[in-house]
């Protein structure tokens, strides 16, 4: 079956957004002390969870109503703090070590959410 | 752990580099076109202005491969084609970015778009490097420069740069004496009705690439259309093509399967995560509780 294009390139934009978030919050998840393969795969799993429901409203913002863009991203990277802590915290009363969820979750979107925005100043100044 | 930083670091930071479209979290760059960043190698430089000849404007597809409308630009218009790719079957399409707004602005990445237009409803337009090669030998090596008296008069007013001499105006800019008297610039050329044009040089005086920018000598500030009132020298000779269609595109992918999918895989992987997500932690609660027992 041939994938149409357009769907491809959507999905490609999807799964390098999916694949640096897990990158970068795996490695501040490591630096905030976080051991243990369990525990970073619950990290993967949140934000698996959490990053396509996101960026696939982040999108649909972005063509259908491109001025809002911002507000909307900004909206939904803060709802996405406690809705991690959340999780992280429902994790560490079933057993899994995470001393301080929520603290973890704004961390670990602080940290990706403004390596977007330098990776956004480097694109364009590239250009 | 501290030797794990710095490499870990390093690695990060090197990411941008390495990854030509940026995504991150929630930031997502939009491309310029993404189907030249997918075949750049087999994509020719064009580097030229098109104008649109199909009778019902010429249609920007998605991409060669994929002929979704969309954009439809009016003919008669000018076009810069950056890139030409040629299909399989040898229909040549070219890429043009609409990356400025009227004023010459980037408009903000949101509002860029790229369309991929079929050559056949395109007419290479007569610019600089044609008249050039036509007219060369008539072009005068000379140096020129606006003298006092029009300096003075051109204050306050704004200047038409043309392409080439006879050719539409393809910018109006405020008179600015030091764009004049920077540099020494030649070349004159005299056409048929005794109007001198004086070379500027290769500039970007509009959005596109670098080109040969021509001013009327003897009157900078008159517009294209009092110079072009009674008598206007065409250099371009080509005879234009007339009747040209677009062709019949055969029903592209259906819209609503694709926002089936774009939609549809993002919530089912989310919808996979969340439920390896409560499985793993269930089981953990489980394993906790038989452990208290």
């Amino acid at each position: 079956m041939q994938i149409d294009p357009a769907v491809l390139a959507i999905l490609k934009g999807f799964g390098i957004s999916l694949g640096l978030t897990l990158l970068l919050e795996l490695f501040v998840a490591f630096l905030m002390k976080i051991r243990g393969w369990a525990e970073f795969l619950i990290v993967a799993l949140v934000n698996i969870l959490t990053n396509p429901v996101v960026v696939l409203l982040v999108y649909f913002t972005m063509y259908r109503f491109p001025a809002y863009r911002w507000p909307v991203e900004i909206a939904l990277e803060i709802l996405v703090i406690p809705v991690e802590g959340l999780l992280y915290r429902a994790a560490k009363k079933s057993g899994f070590s995470f001393p301080k969820p929520f603290l973890l979750a704004l961390i670990c979107n602080l940290s990706s959410y403004s390596f977007g925005l330098v990776l956004t100043a480097v694109r364009a100044a590239v250009r | 752990m501290k030797k794990w930083i710095l490499p870990a670091a390093v690695m990060i930071l090197l990411i941008p580099l390495c990854v030509r479209s940026a995504y991150a979290d929630l930031i997502s760059i939009p491309l310029a076109d993404q189907f030249y960043e997918s075949h750049a190698e087999d994509c020719v430089y064009e580097d030229r202005y098109y104008t649109v000849v199909a009778e019902d404007g010429a249609i920007g597809a998605e991409s060669p491969e994929n002929l979704r409308e969309v954009m439809r630009i009016q003919p008669g218009t000018e076009i810069y084609i950056s890139y030409v790719y040629e299909t399989k079957k040898g229909l040549r399409y070219g890429l043009y970015e609409e990356l400025f707004d009227e004023s010459g602005e980037y408009l903000p990445e949101s509002e860029q778009k790229s369309g991929w237009f079929l050559m056949d409803t395109l007419f290479e337009s007569y610019g600089g490097e044609r008249f050039a090669e036509e007219y060369g030998s008539e072009i005068r090596e000379e140096f020129w420069a606006l003298s006092q008296e029009q300096m003075e008069n051109l204050k306050g007013k704004s200047v038409w740069y043309y392409a080439y001499p006879g050719g539409d105006g393809i910018r109006e800019a405020k008179f600015q004496e030091k764009t004049f008297t920077g540099r020494e610039h030649s070349g004159l050329y005299t056409d048929p009705y005794q109007n001198t044009w004086a070379f500027m040089g290769t500039m970007r005086v509009r959005a596109g690439k670098k080109e040969a920018v021509w001013i009327l000598l003897d009157d900078p500030a008159k517009t294209p259309e009092e110079l072009y009132q009674k008598n206007r020298f065409q250099p371009d000779t080509r005879t234009w093509p007339k009747g040209i269609q677009n062709p019949v595109i055969p029903s592209a992918v259906s819209e609503w399967k694709i926002a089936a999918l774009c939609v549809g895989i993002p919530l089912a992987v989310s919808v996979v995560g969340m439920g390896l997500f409560f499985l793993y932690v269930s089981r953990k609660n489980r394993k906790k509780k038989s452990s208290r027992k």
